[in-house]
């Protein structure tokens, strides 16, 4: 196979009609007499629902119907993650959630609908509604530790204490270990806050019927998903819905959820099949979608004087709202990594899932390791400097070394990556130079740099299936057209793919089409992107598929040229003689003589499914330069800069738009972006896009992306996960650099002006008026 | 109360047109429901996301807290509108796919829109001026990065600064920018 | 909310078709967000954009007078205005609203996170205001805002702010396009040190305790302002999400210091 095109900056298939704004996104699709849903959701954190009065909403002119709670005749409980089906039971997704609930358990909780002929009485009708809902309330639990009190308000019977799940790792014996004389004990507390994703694409999704099935088109990640789960929510034989995924404006695993997919193919079928569309406003994306968790760490080291690790101990817990979502597998992504990135002998872990009665947490760029990373990496450079060492050089000396082998995934650390990034990154930045100048400053002014790492795997193999199918299709001109699970969501799956079936097939990049748009109906089953998998898994399925067709191809060319087929290869569009590399006909002229050949026409076409039972590592680092503003509680981010290892790169354009947008929902997550919840009435706080701010680009500095490439030997094509990596190592960079400038390590997020206000006026940085009263 | 309906006249892409609105509806809905131009895009209503960009006798706005009966004797344009009787693109729309600036495409319409009418405006910004000046667009993918470079880059051609234009940072892996100096 | 809407052509027929039941509608940038209370309240919208003669920004003896629809964008770009409400304007981050938003809509709004009251509040900027039974008058920005609170309906037609006047103002948000926790102005007047902020979820005030402080002592310290605003008790100051009470009343403090010390041409 030559690399024409795999490791070239191709434009993106998609890019020209996303500048023309043709490009048909979920609600462009739709046609305009759709009726509109507007969800009834709850007012309280937790409750029962007493009684909905209909009546007057009802009489809103243009009010088609309304359903409440109460109308959902079969309680079907059903799972939402995005995760692929067990047939073992033991390893299936908690099913929790209902299409409507009597017995809400967080403030935007499912507990009715209004459908109506338009978006103006939708929500006139709502607003009504809304008022005429009684409730039992019930005292609620916002915080996941004090839900695991006893005498906290239980949210979910047949979990005690509210824990969704408990796990524990043991390594050696921390008890033993830590009677060595002579080490440093370093121990903290790492809070992270739950943020919202944010994609500009709010969720939405239509449904309409189409003979005895429903058909339902969604903006999702994961169709197939999507499919199972209606079915699994509404009772009926999923073959009974038929799922359709657009273009996709944004997603980071907020759509691999399923979200209001049961619902709106639930009301369709209710109002015998019409055409109904429920676009979901951005207050209600913040509250009623998915959410990250809020994780809270506590971290102990046991230090040697050389800078070593002697034992060390891990205890997290995860808020995860009121539903399971994806359940443990967030927080206990955490935990497994815990003994990896930085290797010791004797080790403690434990990790809690804890429902509480906050909006459900589910997938989010990262899957739980933006959260340890900043947990992990905090605490690394808190043992640095307990050691008196250089932080970079102590992450070097206790990293996971190369040769690193993990029994349970099998993964393997091949190369020094860690070593190359730091070296790479730290060269771009100048490193080595602004630490030593940054270190002992005074002033109102100052500036700080660091770095931070990251531990992350590629897919989700073993922990679940992960299999991948590809259709490859040629046309009588010989170009093709390919269809994946892998869903395209603006990240640039399509056109890596389409380089990979070039190059492997032996045609022309201009001559692969994606069909960029799944349908359950004719795509071969995959279950979607999420956990980075998309290049690594669909690699694997492009290859052995496009090998298939290659062969079929050579084995027509053999009836047209009479050559065998061992002599025979095509290379760029052309079937060459490999014995004296002579051009015998194009592809063009391959396909249409065998489709039209009155002697055994054929369409060519190949299709196959690979299961993966391998998983690759995807490191990389981050250093961030900041500079402080003392006096105004101020952080300004001067200059960023994430090197990472994914492999090959199949595309450097688009492999660098995944860095800087990780980056760019980084820099919210250290700086700015927190949901909030009124301790006192469970209400969230600043649910829309005027009093939750991501950065806007005025808040970003030039954002700066490199790579080191090796070749991952598990991979179809050598590449590995990059998508979510490089939102991982930010948050814990940036406040490290801080710590650098101001001498404060601050243990929470985001490290927002009020944030460091508290911590300034308590450290006595700031002039302090309150310092009487405080004490 | 019953709803008012209103006629209003317009110039639409350069093609007069007239339409019966909802009086309360806004200029998004007109422009998506009763023109099909759907490359103007809802993101948060609310005039925080940008996605709704379109330009007004001159002047990027957002559409969907603007009224459809203020579009009354207006000249209003959408991306569709900035295409070519053949398709071709305007060197904005190119710069966005060239640079890389362009990944879900959902705030794409919004940001060409706005960069539209800075690339004409015959002025040059400096680079701080740039960022406030798209600032009323929010990105989740790109971190605004190729973005920059892409209206910079056409800002500097459309003012004859050809050489100028290429030495912004070239795409893929970009350079490192200088630090920047102490305040 | 609002199903009605009323064009109105000039100044005397908006004005005079403000009810309790109706509301302004200048840029839109307030009233036409989701979650605004303005049109769930108001039954009728009263359209000023057609409105005659509100649209000019001219010099007049005693400063520029802008009209109330004169957009954010106008402002900067217009020649005439002072350097200070510029700057005011422009904390407004988005251009595509600072297109739409009016000087008279901001005003009219009275937000707790307003962009231009505290330059106006500062500056001792005059309004010009017509009541419904056609009534003009020219008032000053504290008092229209006290009339507007006690329920006056009035149509601001025309903002009067001086020129020639040092201003020093500071937005402090968590982003640039978030609420502002604090937005403060100070100014040097003839008759002397004026201060004003915006306090989010508290509300616009001229400071005038903390004026008198420093006409009495130009060289306070920096510890004695931050004291000052710790025991305003007429500011009642909340924790809520934007901060805690002591997080604002110290950035008042040291926002207040710093703009003594430039307005005195010490540079901090």
């Amino acid at each position: 196979m030559s690399k024409k095109y795999i490791g070239q900056a191709v434009t993106r298939h998609d890019a020209h009609d996303k500048a023309m704004g043709r490009i048909k996104y979920t609600d462009d699709m739709c046609d305009k007499g759709a009726l509109v849903i507007r969800v009834l959701h709850s007012t309280v954190a937790n409750g029962i629902v007493k009684k909905i009065d209909t009546a007057e909403a009802e009489k809103v002119p243009g009010v088609v119907r309304v359903f409440t709670c109460f109308d959902l005749k079969e309680k079907h409980y059903f799972p939402t993650a995005g995760h692929p089906w067990s047939t073992d039971p033991h390893h299936q997704d908690i099913c929790d959630r209902l299409i409507m609930t009597d017995r809400p358990l967080f403030y935007g909780d499912d507990i009715g609908a209004v459908v109506a002929e338009d978006e103006v009485a939708a929500s006139q009708a709502l607003r009504i509604l809304e008022k005429s809902v009684e409730y039992e309330e019930l005292p609620f639990v916002l915080d996941a530790q004090e839900a695991m009190e006893e005498g906290a308000p239980l949210l979910h019977e047949n979990y005690p204490n509210n824990v969704l799940a408990h796990t524990e790792i043991h390594m050696g014996s921390v008890e033993e270990a830590i009677k060595e004389p002579g080490l440093t004990k370093v121990e903290g507390w790492y809070e992270t806050q739950p943020v919202q994703h944010c994609h500009i694409e709010n969720f939405i999704c239509y449904a309409y019927g189409e003979g005895d099935r429903t058909v339902v088109v969604s903006s999702t990640q994961i169709p197939h998903i999507v499919r199972r789960v209606i079915g699994q929510a509404t009772g009926m034989d999923w073959g009974k819905f038929r799922v359709i995924k657009p273009y996709v404006g944004g997603g980071f695993g907020n759509k691999q959820d399923v979200l209001y997919e049961p619902l709106t193919a639930w009301i369709s079928i209710q109002l015998g099949g019409r055409l109904v569309k429920l676009d979901v406003p951005r207050e209600e994306t913040f509250i009623c979608n998915r959410i990250r968790h809020a994780i809270r760490y506590h971290i102990t080291s046991w230090m040697r004087p050389d800078g070593s690790f002697a034992a060390r101990t891990f205890k997290a817990w995860c808020n995860n709202g009121a539903y399971s979502s994806h359940g443990h597998a967030i927080a206990a992504k955490g935990l497994n990594a815990f003994p990896q990135l930085y290797p010791c002998d004797n080790i403690d872990g434990e990790t809690w899932t804890v429902y509480t009665n906050r909006s459900v947490a589910g997938a989010m760029r990262g899957y739980g390791m933006p959260q340890a990373s900043y947990a992990f990496e905090c605490h690394a450079e808190d043992c640095a400097r307990a050691m008196k060492m250089d932080p970079l050089e102590f992450r070097r000396k206790n990293l996971m070394p190369v040769g690193y082998y993990h029994a349970f995934s099998k993964n393997e650390l091949y190369s020094d990556t860690f070593n190359q990034c730091f070296d790479k990154g730290a060269e771009i930045i100048g490193y080595y130079d602004k630490v030593r100048k940054y270190a002992n400053q005074t002033g109102d002014i100052r500036r700080g740099i660091a770095v931070s790492t990251f531990w992350y795997n590629t897919a989700v193999y073993p922990i679940a299936l992960e299999t991948s199918s590809c259709r490859i299709v040629m046309n009588q001109d010989g170009s093709v057209q390919f269809q994946l699970g892998e869903t395209e969501i603006g990240q640039g799956a399509d056109t890596a793919a389409a380089q990979m079936i070039a190059d492997t097939l032996g045609i022309p990049f201009d001559m692969v089409h994606p069909v960029s748009c799944q349908d359950t109906d004719v795509t071969p089953f995959g279950t979607g992107v999420y956990a980075s998998r998309g290049t690594y898994t669909l690699g694997f399925s492009i290859r052995q598929t496009a090998l298939l067709l290659k062969e079929k191809v050579l084995e027509a060319a053999h009836q047209f040229t009479r050559m065998p087929v061992y002599n025979l290869d095509l290379v760029d569009g052309i079937i060459v003689r490999t014995t004296d590399g002579r051009e015998l006909m194009t592809i063009g002229e391959l396909a249409l003589a065998k489709l039209y050949t009155t002697d055994g026409s054929q369409h060519l076409t190949a299709e196959s499914t690979y299961q993966i039972k391998s998983n690759a590592y995807s490191f990389g680092c981050c250093f961030a330069e900041v500079e402080v503003d003392i006096p105004m509680c101020r952080v300004r981010l001067l200059n960023i800069v994430n090197v990472h290892d994914c492999g090959q790169v199949i595309n450097p354009i688009l492999a660098s738009g995944q860095v800087h947008g990780g980056q760019s929902m980084g820099i919210g997550y250290a700086l700015s972006e927190k949901l909030l919840w009124d301790e006192k009435t469970g209400r969230p706080l600043n649910n829309n896009l005027l009093d939750y701010k991501m950065s806007s680009f005025m808040d970003h500095p030039r954002l700066v992306a490199d790579f080191v490439e090796n070749y991952e030997p598990t991979s179809a094509y050598g590449t590995k996960g990059l998508g979510e990596p490089p939102a991982c190592p930010v948050a814990p960079a940036i406040r490290n650099a801080i710590g650098q400038a101001t001498g404060l390590y601050i243990n929470e997020l985001p490290l927002s002006p009020h944030t460091l206000f508290r911590e300034f006026t308590d450290a006595g940085l700031i002039n302090d008026p309150w310092a009487e009263e405080n004490k | 109360m019953d709803k008012q309906y209103k006629v209003v006249h317009c110039t639409i892409n350069g093609k007069k047109v007239e339409r019966i609105v909802d009086v309360r509806a806004s200029l998004t809905d007109m422009l998506r429901n009763d023109f099909r131009l759907t490359s103007v895009k809802k993101g948060c209503e609310v005039g925080e996301c940008g996605a709704c960009t379109v330009i007004i006798d001159g002047e990027g706005f957002n559409s969907c807290i603007y009224l459809a009966v203020w579009a009354e004797g207006k000249e209003i344009w959408t991306l569709e509108g900035l295409i070519g009787p053949g398709g071709e693109l305007s060197d904005i729309q190119q710069a966005f796919i060239d640079e890389g600036a362009i990944q879900c495409g959902f705030c794409t319409p919004g940001f060409i829109m706005t960069s539209w009418e800075i690339v004409n405006s015959g002025k040059e910004y400096t680079d701080d001026e740039l960022r406030k000046a798209l600032s009323g667009h929010l990105c989740r993918c790109t971190g605004y990065e190729n973005i920059f470079r892409a209206v910079k880059k056409t800002m500097l051609r459309h003012l004859g600064k050809f050489e100028e234009a290429e030495k912004v940072n070239s795409q893929g892996i970009t350079e490192y920018p200088e630090p920047m100096p102490f305040k | 909310m609002a199903t009605q809407l009323l064009m109105a052509k000039s100044p005397a027929e908006a004005a005079g078709s403000k009810t309790a039941s109706a509301a302004f509608i200048a840029g839109g940038t307030e009233v036409n967000r989701l979650g605004s209370e303005v049109p769930a309240q108001a039954e009728t919208l009263i359209s000023l954009k057609k409105c005659s003669g509100l649209g000019q920004i001219e010099k007049v003896e005693k400063g520029i007078k802008i009209g109330s629809m004169c957009t954010f964008q106008q402002i900067v770009e217009s020649e005439i205005v002072p350097d200070y409400l510029k700057e005011a304007a422009l904390f407004m981050a988005s251009r595509t609203k600072r297109n739409m938003a009016t000087i008279g809509g901001n005003i009219a709004a009275l937000r707790s996170d307003s962009y231009l009251l505290p330059t106006l509040f500062a500056v001792c900027a005059r309004v010009e205001v017509l009541t419904p039974d056609g009534k003009q008058d020219d008032i000053c920005v504290n008092s229209y805002k006290e009339a507007s609170e006690a329920g006056k309906d009035m149509l601001i037609t025309a903002v009067i702010v001086p020129d020639n006047v040092k201003v020093v103002s500071k937005r402090y948000s968590n982003t640039a396009q978030s609420h502002a926790v604090l937005t403060m102005s100070a100014a040097a007047l003839e008759k002397g040190f004026t201060l004003a902020g915006a306090i989010k979820n508290c509300g616009i005030y001229r400071f005038k305790g903390f004026e008198e402080m420093v006409r009495e002592n130009p060289d306070i310290s920096e510890e004695e302002a931050i004291a000052f605003f710790k025991g305003a008790d007429s500011l009642k100051i909340s924790e809520d999400m934007f901060g805690s009470e002591a997080y604002k009343r110290y950035l008042l403090g040291v926002t207040a210091y710093d703009f003594c010390r430039k307005l005195a041409g010490k540079e901090v």
